[in-house]
């Protein structure tokens, strides 16, 4: 059995210490967006909001209610490293979950 | 969203504490036939689609693994293995192709895993909470399976679908 060859990791793209920081336009934030199905059971979406991302009782049930009642939510918003992520392990979840750019 | 049945998730109960905490359900010899068809069509049919694109060379070579670009056009895997976004063709090839091999991977990890919990004939089934996490993940995956495979039609979404009690317990 060989090594595995880790995957390639994107070079910086910002030099540190830049003093052009500020001139750069920030990365446009990405939501996880989770959709309605009649699939997944209430309590289930609830329980996986929770143990994706930590949210508290109330804050996973509220975003339940709405991806129920008005047919999606947001749910985590950030760069698009870590929201591709998020949708990654929604769908591993089983929910329905795309993402996009915030507008 | 579906609601919850009665039962659904209170055929199971908790027993033991600590690192001793068990979840304990029972199967009869029906439910666990059904149950046991559909995981077995499922794990087939993810084997299908990872059959339809098998690893390169370069990918046994380097261990980095990609998979198809499109969507699958049966409606039961495109619900197992959804678009990454719908606002951007490039964008979900990119991601699918990215991600869908490690899905497909954990998706029939985890059908393998209850299989393998749910004995033959039915009985008891005792489940660790992480395990319970892996039973939870899998049936959200394939408890409407058969919905879609009799039909071959994708179901309106409705808020007032009834949950299938699947999970009630025979024990209770």
């Amino acid at each position: 059995m060989s090594a595995p060859i880790p995957a390639p990791t994107p070079a910086p793209t910002r030099e540190p210490g830049s003093e052009h920081a500020q001139d750069v336009a920030p990365d446009v934030p990405w939501q996880a967006v989770v959709w309605n199905d009649p699939v997944n059971l209430m309590s289930y979406v609830t329980y996986v909001l929770q143990k994706l991302f930590g949210y508290p009782e109330p804050k996973a049930t509220a975003l339940m209610l709405d991806v129920h009642h008005k047919g999606k939510a947001a749910v985590s918003s950030g760069d698009k490293d870590k929201i591709e992520g998020d949708v990654a392990r929604l769908h591993a979840a089983g929910l329905w979950a795309t993402m996009q750019k915030v507008t | 969203v579906g609601h919850d049945a009665e039962g659904d998730v209170n055929g199971w109960k908790r027993s033991g504490r600590g690192t001793r905490v068990r979840l304990v359900g029972s199967f009869d010899a029906r439910e666990t036939s059904v149950l046991r068809g559909l995981l077995t069509e499922v794990r087939q049919m993810l084997a299908g689609r990872s059959a339809d694109h098998p690893a390169d060379e370069l990918a046994v070579l380097t261990g980095i693994r990609t998979g198809p670009a499109t969507r699958p056009n049966d409606r039961v895997l495109a619900r197992l293995l959804p678009d990454f976004t719908a606002e951007d063709a490039d964008l979900a090839a990119g991601l699918r192709s990215l991600h869908e091999p490690e899905l497909i991977e954990a998706k029939d990890r985890a059908a393998a895993a209850v299989l393998d919990a749910l004995p033959v004939g039915g009985g008891r089934v005792e489940l660790r909470p992480a395990d319970a996490d892996t039973w939870r993940s899998t049936t959200s995956g394939w408890r409407w399976a058969p919905r879609w495979t009799s039909a071959r039609t994708c179901p309106t979404p409705s808020p007032t679908t009834p949950a299938p009690r699947t999970w009630r317990s025979t024990s209770g």
